[in-house]
């Protein structure tokens, strides 16, 4: 009886992260001890370093007019591991590229990346597959944040 | 004991399976047409709501500079001055926007997906929020072209649009 209400709690607790998963935070973040300049080249290694190939860096606001500067964004992506992840789904596209962005917030230099557990709350498919990608880009996108701004 | 154990394997399939089913925020729409016609109208179906074409990101590039065979697979980018404003006045919003279309060759059709906005607006500021229900009902506007459906109900609108599409 007892293994049955430990099970019965843990379905319950899945189910109440399922329903809730919007409410799970959207960005991951971290605050870079760096200059804009010398962030985005350690975000670059640090994403080389993971197995990532920068696509772009580019301005936020490139596209839209008037141009002034402001936060820039790294796109970046692993191209084997991508390959592998849309044998099992092609929807992925919201996830797609990876980016970090850099900003500066009233003097204080901020790296901000999507959280992956917002996609998966969110994307069809095999659950099984989209949380084990959506956890490896999440240790990912950890594992850069902090790296770029050691 | 054995309803009750009934119950949580019932629970259990529920949640397994919860992903199958298609997310309200998730848009997607299959279309038997060219890839290049998709575009194309997806360029004009986004203007139409007073958006622009920032970029188009060529992902099936990235995939065959590296080795592997792609059909076509592109992200556009798009946005207007309101997606400006959000970006300048919420940074931590900035990985989600531009907002974006995914669309794709697959078994000779064409997909388009989407996530909504509210996915990542929803407890910020009431303002955010609105511009956020804005897009929202935009994108789903352009997927509608395409034949999408909010969850099965019919949406109000010219049927002959669909018309060749799947």
């Amino acid at each position: 009886m007892k293994t049955i209400l430990q099970i019965v709690t843990v379905c319950l607790a899945l189910l109440s992260a399922s329903a809730y998963g919007d409410r799970v935070p959207t960005t991951l973040s971290a605050q870079s001890p760096y200059d804009m300049k010398t962030t985005i080249e350690n975000l670059e290694q640090a994403i080389a370093a993971h197995q990532y190939r920068v696509v772009r860096v580019q301005g936020a606001y490139q596209g839209f007019a008037p141009l002034n500067g402001g936060p820039v964004i790294i796109y970046f992506c692993n191209f084997n591991f991508l390959h592998e992840a849309l044998q099992k789904s092609m929807d992925l596209g919201p996830m797609l590229p990876c980016r970090v962005v850099i900003d500066d917030v009233n003097g204080k230099i901020m790296v901000y990346a999507p959280n992956p557990v917002v996609f998966k709350h969110v994307l069809a498919g095999d659950s099984t597959f989209l949380d084990k990608l959506c956890d490896q880009v999440t240790h990912d996108y950890k594992a850069i944040l902090a790296e770029g701004t050691l | 004991m054995k309803a009750l154990a009934a119950i949580v394997l019932l629970l259990t399939t529920t949640l397994c399976q919860a992903r199958d089913v298609p997310h309200p925020n998730l848009f997607r729409a299959t279309v038997n047409q060219p890839f290049s016609d998709v575009m194309n109208e997806v360029q004009i179906a986004l203007e139409k709501e007073g958006y622009h074409v920032l970029r188009v990101q060529r992902v099936d590039y990235g995939l065959k500079v590296s080795g592997y065979k792609s059909d076509l697979y592109r992200i556009v980018f798009f946005g207007r001055s309101d997606v400006k404003t959000v970006m300048q006045e919420r940074p931590n919003l900035l990985p989600y926007l531009p907002l974006t279309i995914t669309l794709y060759r697959e078994a000779g059709l064409t997909h388009l997906v989407a996530m909504s906005p509210l996915v990542v607006t929803r407890g910020g500021s009431p303002s955010v929020a609105a511009k956020a229900a804005l897009w929202d009902a935009d994108i789903r506007k352009v997927f509608a072209e395409f034949g999408w459906k909010p969850q099965g109900v019919a949406l109000a609108g010219s049927p002959g649009k669909a018309a060749g599409r799947r």
